[in-house]
Order: C-alpha cells, then sequence, then structure tokens
C-alpha cells in the first residue's frame, strides 16, 4: 500500500463564529478578535457558564439545492452543507469531472438527538388527571408530534443530505465520536483515497454546542467556562476555568496528488499522518501515555522526527484538566524546547466534533503565510503548562513546512493528523 | 495487503444471549418478535418488536460500574464472548496495537422521564431541572460511549471510533476495522455493533414516519422479507462483536480462526434520506466494491445474508441491486433474511448477521427466512424460505443499507 503523502487537500471550506472563509477566519485570529459573547436568544439563567461563540451572517438557503429538506435540518446541518458546498467549490470540482461513483464525503458528526422542545404539545395532551399518561400519549400525544421528528435528530443528516446534494454516490462515513469525529474523517478519508476507494473525498465535520442539551452536559461536567469578562476561555493560562460553547463547520477536499495535478487543481497541503487511540482510564482527562502514542504514531507515520514539527494547532479547550494533560503528552514528546503551540478556541469557543477540522482549517493558512495567530488572554501560564511555547500577545512569524492538529474528545479519545507543505 | 481474521464471536440478540442459543434458533426458524413487554405499548401504531429479555448487565469495577446503559452493556456483554471465544486476555497483548470499531447511535431519554423533567422544570423552574441532571449523562446517552467503554473494560488504547450510519453503522464499523488491520495501525480490533430500541420516543419515531410493520394481530407473522404482503420493518435490539486480527498476529498466539473477513465496499444512495432508488443502484454498487475488494465474482459467493428488511420499498431494491451486481447468477443464490426471526437491530444488524455468515460457513447451515408465504413479481430470488437449508458455503455477503443513504457490504470467507 503506498503511503499517506501521496493524499493532498486542494479545497476548503468553513462556517465559523469569526467568518466564512479560512482567510477570514485567519485574519480575525491574527487581530485578536474573539466571537465568544454573552449568549442570546436563549434562557441561560440554569447554566453556569453564560457565554458562547455563534455563527452569525449564515443563510443556510444559499447552500441547499432542496430547500423543502430545511425543515428537517438542524442549524450543524445547515452549517455542514454550507461548509460542504464552499470546499467543493474552492476545489473547483464544479468544473471537474469526476463519476459519482467515485466521489465520497466521510463526516464526523455531533450529538443530534431530535428537539425535546418539539415532544411539549404532545406531553401537554397526554396529562390526565395532573400526571402524565403513558396510554394517552400513545393514542393522542403523539400525533400532535410532526410525524417526521425522527429525521430531524438523525446522526447522519449532514452525511445524507450532503451526498444527495452533490451527487457523491461512493465511498462515505459517519463518525459520531465526540470531539474526535472530525480528524478522524479527514484521516479515514485520507487512507480511502491512498486505498484507491475513491478518486475524490469530501471529508470533515459541523457540529453545535450553543444549545440547552450541552450547555447541561458539559456545565453539570463543570468543564464550561463560568467567565463572562473579556477573555473568558484561557487555553493553557493559569486562569484557565473551562471552555465556551462554539458552533462551526470545516469540510476539505482530499484526493490523490497526481488526480489533482491531472485537473490543474491547486494544493494547500498534504495529509501525511494521522494517529489515534484512547485512554478511557477517565472521562476527558485522558492517558497521558495514549496521546503520546497517538501523537507519536501520526508524527512516525508522516515520517517526520519531533524536532522537525514547526507548528501544534492543541485542542487547547481551556479546562484546567485537560491542558495540563496535553501540555504534559508535548513535553513528553517534544521535550522543553518543542514548537510553537497555538488554540483558536479562546476566540472561536468549542465546536466538538467540528474543533479539529476548524484547527485544520487554520493550520493550512498558517502554513500558507507563515505566521502562527497568539492565544489572546495568556498572561501567565499555568505552572503545568509552563514548558509549552504557547504563541502569545503577538503573531509569530516563522517558516512553517510541518504541523500538527490535535483534536481529544469526552470519551478520552485522541486524534491527531499531520500535514505538510511543500516549500 | 495482510489478510485479516475472524477469531473470535459474541453477540446478544432477541433470539439469544449469547452466539450459540442465537446461532440455535436462527437454524430452527426461531421467532423472537411479540408484543412489548418494556412499556405499556397498547395505544402506538405498533405494538410489538423483538426484546432483548433476561439479560443481567455483566458486573463492571471501577467507575464503569455506575455508568449504566443498556446499549453499552449489550456491547461489553456481546464483547466479552467474542474476546473469550478468541482466547483474549483484556489488552489483547499489546493496548496500544489494540482498538475497538463501534456502530452504535445516541440514546434517547424515555417519554416518562422526559415529561418528568418538563414537569420539573415548569413547577421548580429550570435551574432546579439543571441541577437534577446527572452529570455522567450526556456521556453515557451519547454515540460514543459503547466504545468508550469497551475501550476501558477490554483495555484498549489503540484506534477508537464509532460510526453512526444508522442501519448500516456495524457494516462500517467492522469495515473500518479491517482496513486500520490491513494498514498495519493495529493487531486486533474488536469490531461490531450495539443498538436499545424499543424505547417509547424509537417506537413512536419510526411508527409516524410508517417504518413499521402494523400488523398488530399477528406480531410472530408481522416480519416477513421478500413476501408479497409485507408491510415494514419490526424493531430488534441488541449487540454483536467479532474479534478481528491480522493473519500474522492470529497464527504467531496460535488462535483458533473461525474465517477471514475477505472484504468490504461502501456507497451512498445520494437520493432520499428515508428510501433507496427503486434500482437498487446503491445496493449493487456496494456489493460490485465488496466483490472488487475481496477478489471474488458472483459465482463464488455461496450466500447472501440479505439487509431483508420487510418493507415493500427495501426488498424490492435489494433485489433489483442483487441482480444488477450478480446478473444471471443471481438465481442460483440463496438469500434470506434473519431479520425475519430477530427483527431490525439496526445500528447493530450487520455485526450479528456477519456472525450468522461465519457460522453458516462453519456449519454449512444457511438460515432461513421465516414467514415467506406469497411470492412478489419484484423479489424474485431464492430467499430460503421459511426452513434452514444444508449447503457448502465458502464464501458468504452481508449486506446493510441505512436512512441516510448509506450502504455497505461485508464478505466473510472459509480460511483455508
Amino acid at each position: 500500500m503506498s503511503a499517506l503523502r501521496d493524499v493532498v487537500i486542494t479545497g476548503a471550506g468553513i462556517v465559523s463564529p469569526l467568518g466564512h472563509t479560512p482567510a477570514e477566519l485567519f485574519d480575525r485570529l491574527l487581530e485578536g478578535e474573539s466571537a465568544i459573547a454573552p449568549i442570546e436568544g436563549m434562557d441561560v439563567t440554569p447554566f453556569p457558564c453564560k457565554v458562547g461563540a455563534r455563527v452569525t451572517g449564515f443563510k443556510a438557503r444559499d447552500w441547499v439545492s432542496n430547500r423543502k429538506n430545511l425543515k428537517l435540518m438542524s442549524d450543524a446541518v445547515r452549517f455542514g452543507l454550507g461548509a460542504l458546498k464552499r470546499a467543493h467549490a474552492d476545489a473547483g470540482l464544479d468544473r471537474a469531472d469526476v463519476p459519482p461513483e467515485r466521489l465520497g464525503i466521510f463526516v464526523g458528526a455531533g450529538t443530534a438527538v431530535g428537539r425535546t422542545e418539539d415532544l411539549i404539545p404532545a406531553i401537554e395532551r397526554s396529562v390526565k388527571d395532573g400526571a402524565f399518561d403513558p396510554a394517552a400519549f400513545g393514542e393522542v400525544g403523539m400525533h400532535a408530534i410532526n410525524p417526521l421528528w425522527l429525521l430531524k435528530g438523525l446522526s447522519n443528516n449532514v452525511l445524507g443530505f450532503g451526498t444527495a446534494d452533490l451527487d457523491a454516490r461512493g465511498f462515505n462515513q459517519n463518525y459520531c465520536n465526540s470531539g474526535v469525529g472530525g480528524l478522524q474523517a479527514i484521516g479515514e478519508a485520507a487512507w480511502a483515497i491512498v486505498e484507491g476507494k475513491a478518486d475524490v473525498l469530501l471529508a470533515g465535520s459541523s457540529d453545535s454546542a450553543v444549545n440547552p442539551l450541552h450547555l447541561t452536559g458539559f456545565g453539570r461536567l463543570r468543564a464550561m467556562t463560568n467567565q463572562t469578562g473579556d477573555h473568558p476561555v484561557r487555553p493553557f493560562d493559569a486562569r484557565h476555568d473551562g471552555f465556551a460553547p462554539g458552533e462551526g463547520a470545516a469540510f476539505f477536499v482530499l484526493e490523490r496528488a497526481e488526480h489533482a495535478a491531472a485537473r490543474g487543481a491547486r494544493v494547500l497541503g498534504r495529509v501525511v499522518g494521522y494517529g489515534d487511540g484512547c485512554g478511557a482510564h477517565a472521562l476527558s482527562a485522558g492517558d497521558l501515555g495514549v496521546i503520546t502514542t497517538a501523537c507519536r504514531r501520526a508524527i512516525e507515520r508522516a515520517g517526520w522526527t519531533p524536532d522537525q514539527v514547526d507548528l501544534i494547532y492543541a485542542h487547547g479547550n481551556g479546562t484546567p484538566v485537560y491542558d495540563r494533560r496535553e501540555a504534559e503528552a508535548f513535553a513528553a514528546v517534544f521535550g522543553d524546547d518543542g514548537p510553537p503551540v497555538t488554540s483558536n478556541k479562546a476566540q472561536i469557543g468549542h465546536p466538538m466534533a467540528a474543533g479539529g477540522p476548524l484547527s485544520l482549517a487554520c493550520a493550512l493558512e498558517a502554513g500558507r503565510r507563515g505566521v502562527v495567530p497568539p492565544v489572546p488572554g495568556v498572561d501567565q501560564l499555568d505552572p503545568k503548562c509552563a514548558l509549552l511555547d504557547v504563541v502569545r500577545e503577538r503573531p509569530r512569524h516563522t517558516p512553517i513546512r510541518r504541523a500538527l492538529v490535535h483534536a481529544a474528545g469526552l470519551g478520552a479519545q485522541t486524534t491527531f493528523i499531520a500535514v505538510e507543505f511543500d516549500s | 495487503m495482510e489478510p485479516v481474521v475472524i477469531t473470535g464471536i459474541g453477540c446478544v440478540t432477541p433470539l439469544g444471549l449469547d452466539v450459540d442459543r442465537t446461532w440455535a434458533a436462527l437454524v430452527e426458524g426461531g421467532n423472537a418478535i411479540g408484543p412489548i413487554t418494556r412499556f405499556d405499548a397498547r395505544t402506538y401504531p405498533c405494538t410489538f418488536a423483538a426484546e432483548i429479555r433476561g439479560f443481567e448487565p455483566p458486573k463492571l469495577s471501577g467507575r464503569f460500574a455506575r455508568w449504566r446503559d443498556d446499549k453499552s452493556m449489550f456491547a461489553v456483554a456481546a464483547a466479552r464472548e467474542a474476546m473469550a471465544d478468541a482466547g483474549l486476555e483484556p489488552g489483547a497483548g499489546d493496548p496500544d496495537r489494540f482498538g475497538v470499531s463501534v456502530g452504535a447511535e445516541v440514546s434517547r431519554p424515555g417519554i416518562v422521564e422526559v415529561a418528568r423533567r418538563m414537569g420539573l422544570m415548569a413547577q421548580h423552574g429550570a435551574e432546579r431541572a439543571y441541577r437534577a441532571t446527572d452529570p455522567k449523562e450526556f456521556a453515557v446517552m451519547s454515540a460514543f460511549f459503547p466504545a468508550t467503554a469497551l475501550a476501558a473494560v477490554m483495555q484498549a488504547r489503540g484506534p477508537n471510533l464509532t460510526t453512526s450510519t444508522a442501519c448500516t453503522s456495524s457494516a462500517q464499523s467492522i469495515a473500518d476495522a479491517l482496513r486500520i488491520l490491513r494498514r498495519g495501525d493495529a493487531d486486533v480490533m474488536l469490531a461490531g455493533g450495539t443498538d436499545r430500541l424499543v424505547e417509547e420516543l424509537m417506537v413512536m419515531g419510526f411508527g409516524l414516519l410508517g417504518a413499521l410493520s402494523t400488523r398488530n394481530d399477528d406480531p410472530s407473522g408481522a416480519c416477513r422479507p421478500f413476501d408479497r404482503t409485507r408491510d415494514g420493518f419490526v424493531l430488534g435490539e441488541g449487540a454483536g462483536f467479532l474479534v478481528l486480527e491480522t493473519l500474522s498476529h492470529a497464527k504467531a498466539r496460535g488462535a483458533q480462526i473461525r474465517a477471514e473477513l475477505k472484504g468490504y465496499g461502501w456507497s451512498a444512495n445520494a437520493w432520499r434520506i428515508t428510501d433507496s432508488p427503486p434500482d437498487g443502484r446503491g445496493a449493487k454498487h456496494a456489493m460490485l466494491e465488496a466483490m472488487r475488494d475481496a477478489g471474488v465474482g458472483p459465482e463464488d459467493v455461496h450466500y447472501i445474508n440479505a439487509h431483508g428488511t420487510s418493507t415493500q420499498q427495501n426488498d424490492a431494491s435489494e433485489t433489483a441491486g442483487i441482480h444488477g451486481a450478480f446478473g444471471a447468477h443471481a438465481a442460483n443464490v440463496p438469500v434470506s433474511s434473519t431479520k425475519s426471526m430477530m427483527g431490525h437491530l439496526v445500528a447493530a444488524c450487520a455485526a450479528v448477521e456477519l456472525i450468522a455468515c461465519v457460522k453458516a460457513i462453519e456449519t454449512g447451515i444457511i438460515p432461513p427466512t421465516i414467514n415467506y408465504e406469497h411470492a412478489d413479481p419484484d423479489c424474485d430470488l431464492d430467499y430460503v424460505p421459511n426452513t434452514a437449508r444444508e449447503a457448502q458455503v465458502d464464501v458468504a455477503m452481508s449486506n446493510a443499507f441505512g436512512f441516510g443513504g448509506s450502504n455497505g457490504t461485508l464478505i466473510a470467507s472459509r480460511f483455508e
């Protein structure tokens, strides 16, 4: 089997709280802008976390061919369709002649359960003598619910609607694996290209955490920030106290280098390494050894040595427990003279499964421009993160040939993607 | 490319809580479909299902002992059976080279619980409802949790993936394990799927869509794949897991090899999310890809375990797909749907059905499609009606097609 390094990225499309192209997002990150703000349009009084980063200025109607389907799509699914089609256009695939059976989509999807709010009228109709009556629910209650209720909560709706929209009939996948699903979709798609299973694959993720389900779930785990001031999320800083929910999507177009060259496509970078693992001894904190093993596996697969890595786009979500775990793991792999480390979660929050892919979009920009955005709000590193070279205060100009992107999940999953830029 | 072999199998199904009991029932033409007992479903559009009964959740130690969730417990029980069958201890030798790939979906709360919380919120305010939420709940309900639980219980520190493509989930999770082993990212993979479906909101959701059989006066006759009078699928639940390993790893430790996992194929319908194109093009493409990947031709395949859900639309389109993929040879291949006996295990169905294929290869018995009474002009294959059949099976194919339009085909073969 030939190597992963034959796989190139020829297109990127994003939907983010700080812009709708990778270049716009990256510009605003460089300027230190943050989209994290008090959450509006939703009652957040019960939740300790009051802030989040929301997507604005996105019109789903512009990106969905069959608009009848819009009513079945959650926000996250709409973002996904937008990012998919932006990536498709960015790679010039609208002008390319890819047979439908050789075109596919790999998705890292978020937690979709259907809206429980939609059940309220049914439950209200099922009350007998002041109490909920399950028999009445079957008889009259449930018939107040839209018969398509289940479809809106399917976990593979980006894939289902996306493949229909782009007539992509080839290899496809949908990973629901917490924070790592997005990078896994990219890594597994890259391998599917190496296997010769497709000519072109779109891979990435779409997710949203700015909703009561996530505010409750991660709030109860005390993983979200309680701060509301200027820098509520401070990855690796001594004052870090949790992440802010975010949302967005990022998709990439992957193909073989020779396929890209034959159609004259522009190359944004190469996917050269992929490593993952799971240290499920403890929820979210993870197992240090598993992070270092996955990191080394990605570096090894890339054919690099640790000292050749020019940039780490960290998970860096701003929770004390995971920041320290990640810092320790990087120290184990890179020693005390490691590469510059940055994170975008102080500015766009934590978009769950979409976090890794949005970091990859930023890493591609960093590689192209030779500059790393600082992490705003970092004044004094947590002593347990002190070995990291966290980029702060101002952008760091430095040639970037090799970058690692890391994502972590609630079930102690860890995934790395290694990308390389031709000089 | 290194061959990948199946060295352990385990399952929890409505027909039996392990492989032996499940297989015995499949061979006898057993039937696990009956009125729903878990909750009062008498007023629902569909009042029956194939439930898991008599299941004792496995005893776990440490943190995981408190994380009760049936879909994860089904997975742990089936995986333990598979690991024991393979003669492997947790860790499988080298935990970093041991991974997990699971087909699973998110769990939904019961309607009584949803109503209780809404009542709590109305009466005491949203903050009280927030504080009453179990901190573990979000993770435990999530689709990835069975994979996390298995990683912890089985000490698998390698690749850890969860596929959620509805009814195709475990066909793809098992194929991912095959791919990971082939490319050398692990030596051993625990792969399969799990699902718990007999829940109010699932019976309601699928029922409102009109996807379920409503033959409420005759539950045991309700699941009749390929029969002209079929009227919808029947919910089942359970888990199936297989231990997959590279041939060299299996040989080095002297493992018993049950079969070879020979190949896989995936495709997308790119059509509508709830149904497939009548010409079965997606199904056909998945089967052709799988045969190409396995290096076998239509005449090599001795048995197809069909997706065969018993909906009008799936069974006709799958039949068209088999015609497309197998050409003139289609009429000669026995095709059966084991869902006729245990209902539709959704995210777990492909794993359990692949296990049935392994058993067919080992025993030379093809399980039947029960309740087959009326021929349908659109379904004109050999469906092994009503009674099991003895036959030499060297290569068996398992199909899975799902909501969302993903299709997955797996091929297992006798290992020689």
